[in-house]
């Protein structure tokens, strides 16, 4: 990919590949790539999976880049065709459990599901502790405990980085509807958190 | 201070928000509630988790990687149809369920109308209405 193309603006390089530039698509994939994936690690905890899913995602992107109309930014268009994406995955691996290769999404949705599977993994110095795969399997199971709206909020918020207003128009929503889906995922989370710890040291009790 | 109010302060405690005194009742009370360490500690861990999500991508999402992957698999899909087709489908399927409907009526009036042109029951071919015409004729004497 030569360097020149770096240098050009989003609706400049759409415009080209619309023209019949198809390869220009490469300059908007090296752009994305990195925003995408992470959104997708935010859903499935799961490298390759989530790897899987961005390529997926620029696939979808390819081939319905004459369907953008440029009412929103390139990059929330991207999100939302990431988020739907990922969503449709997560009902997939829910509906087949067999396709989770890591585990990461509980079988069914909600705070009973969800709490009986996300056991604490060890915890005793977060700020040194190596992440392995099995802390990754905890969150993922504790985030797949939420609506997907809270979920969705939340991965945007805390993975990509995405101010209010940003997931708002991802979201089609509202600042004020972000800002109570968050407030309200962050509490959930919290208490999923502490009924976990809760059973957890119930069963270290009943051990001793 | 309670679990309650340390635990929605816990975020902005560890990001360095909350005024000075609150700092020092959050601290205080995370000495003393071993849950609330926990829980604090364990929303550390969620924290670095997302952190490292994006750290490195893998092999397979090189820029070459992912445009092998579209070639691929566009090359036996069709682009998705543009903005002719999506005004285009809509009248098509609105057309659809009008001539669906007017078929409906079509059959059913046809089917009403063979009932009326079969014939009528033998009992009521019997009755003349000139017949009773007379009985009445009759009834005046």
């Amino acid at each position: 990919m030569a360097t020149g193309e770096n240098k050009y603006s989003d609706s400049e390089l759409v415009a080209r590949i619309r023209g019949g530039e198809r390869e220009l698509f490469s300059v908007l994939a090296d752009r994305y790539k990195g925003m995408l994936y992470r959104t997708c690690m935010g859903y499935l905890h799961n490298s390759d999976e989530a790897a899987d899913l961005t390529q997926e995602i620029f696939l979808q992107a390819y081939l319905s880049l004459s369907g953008f109309r440029g009412d929103s930014s390139l990059s929330t268009w991207f999100y939302r065709i990431a988020v739907n994406a990922a969503l449709n995955r997560i009902r997939q691996y829910r509906r087949s459990p067999f396709l989770n290769t890591n585990g990461s999404i509980s079988k069914g949705q909600g705070k009973d599901a969800g709490q009986a599977e996300a056991e604490i993994p060890d915890f005793d110095d977060p700020e040194t502790i190596l992440i392995r795969d099995e802390h990754r399997i905890w969150l993922g199971k504790l985030l797949d405990t939420l609506p997907d709206s809270q979920r969705t909020a939340l991965v945007l918020s805390k993975y990509d980085e995405l101010s209010q207003k940003e997931i708002a128009e991802i979201m089609e929503t509202t600042e004020s509807a972000v800002e109570a889906l968050l407030i309200r995922a962050k509490r959930n989370l919290r208490e999923r958190i502490g009924a976990g710890l809760q059973k957890k040291n119930q069963k270290e009790r009943r051990k001793k | 201070m309670e679990c309650k109010s340390c635990r929605e302060n816990l975020e902005a405690y560890r990001r360095g928000d909350l005024p000075e005194g609150m700092i020092t009742r959050v601290k205080s009370h995370l000495l003393l509630c071993r849950d609330c360490d926990d829980i604090n500690r364990l929303e550390i861990l969620a924290d670095r988790i997302i952190d490292s999500a994006g750290e490195a991508l893998p092999g397979s999402l090189s820029t070459g990687a992912i445009m092998e992957y579209i070639s691929k698999h566009a090359a036996s899909g069709t682009e998705r149809p543009g903005r002719v087709y999506s005004i285009i489908r809509p009248l098509l399927l609105a057309g659809s369920v009008a001539a669906a409907l007017f078929a409906g009526i079509l059959i059913g009036d046809l089917y009403t109308g063979n009932a009326r042109l079969q014939p009528e029951p033998e009992e009521l071919s019997l009755l003349n209405d000139s017949e009773l015409e007379q009985v009445f004729s009759l009834s005046d004497e």
